[in-house]
């Protein structure tokens, strides 16, 4: 395939990339966040009976509407992270990184790096995010021109498409995944 | 009279919340719960229940299709359509599928049921 067909399906790639994305975001709102306001306003009508005829089991019926919106809540917590980490936001890739990789049981070696723009975080984030393995480790450094990082396994084309929009490189060799993302275009 | 209740829904938090606005709401039984269109027809062939509340986005042959399949196989069983989608954002099928109405799934409750239920005559 010559470089202008690699490019046309590599953007092709990344357009159902983000419509597949978009997908599983409706999906998410749909079954999270949604299902648990429906449930609380059914039982606020509920409640509405009850406070007339058996405040008692209406007490019993607050307690589970609590409990309710606290997994509202977490839904609403999920998805946002999933979209955009609100720590990759707020203290960068290292604390980011470091914190998915513990909810997915994988580790990141990635030693105190600065802050860089937003969509070369976003993008290395997410190359980090779809290698991580349990069990295993992604190695994150900086170099004075790029953001590397080192995973073992399987690549996918996410991550090359990913990469390539920004000017990066991927390579893998026996099973070694080595990423750069150049700090300037 | 006890309206006999069955209810089609996939999420389970709405399942559970009706379960107990039901159970709290003199005139009404729950009869039974599915959780698929598929499951409601035959659990509608099975239980005979006056009500079925259908929710309309369910994988397979959804809620639609499932109520429509009621109406023309059991005239006697009324299918509420519940989602929460707006009236105007509602397919075209689920006016014409022999539905005996819908209620937003915010809005459900037992007046709200009955009020519907009346409207049909």
């Amino acid at each position: 395939m010559d470089e202008i067909e690699e490019l046309r399906a590599s953007r092709a790639r990344v357009l159902e990339a983000a419509d597949a994305e978009r997908r599983r975001t409706e999906r998410g709102l749909h079954d999270g966040v949604q299902q648990h306001l429906v449930a609380l306003a059914v039982n606020l009508q509920l409640a509405r009976q009850l406070a007339d005829s058996d405040p008692d089991s209406l007490k019993a019926l607050l307690e589970e509407m609590t409990r309710d919106v606290h997994e509202a809540l977490e839904s609403v917590r999920a998805l946002a992270r999933r979209v955009y980490p609100p720590l990759l936001l707020d203290r960068g890739l290292a604390d980011a990184l470091r914190s998915v990789a513990g909810e997915a049981g994988a580790h990141v070696d990635v030693a105190t790096i600065g802050r860089f723009a937003p969509d070369v975080e976003a993008a290395f984030y997410f190359c980090c995010v779809e290698l991580l393995r349990p069990g295993e480790t992604i190695r994150v450094w900086a170099e004075e021109d790029a953001l590397v990082f080192e995973a073992w396994g399987e690549s996918t084309a996410a991550v090359a498409d990913r990469l390539g929009a920004l000017g990066g490189s991927l390579r893998v060799e026996e099973g070694r995944i080595t990423g750069r993302v150049p700090l300037a275009p | 009279m006890t309206l006999r209740v069955l209810i089609a829904d996939d999420q389970p938090p709405f399942r559970k919340a009706v379960r107990s606005l039901l159970a709290a709401s003199d005139g009404f039984e729950l009869v039974g719960e599915a959780t698929s269109g598929e499951q409601a027809v035959t659990l509608a062939q099975e239980l005979h229940p006056d009500l079925v509340l259908m929710d309309i986005k369910m994988d397979g042959i959804g809620g639609i299709a499932a109520a429509r399949t009621i109406a023309s196989t059991q005239p006697e069983t009324a299918t509420i359509l519940v989602s929460t989608y707006r009236r105007d954002e509602l397919p075209a099928e689920a006016r014409t599928c022999g539905a005996a109405g819908y209620l937003h799934k915010a809005e459900l409750g037992a007046a709200a049921i009955t009020r519907l239920l009346r409207g049909r005559g």
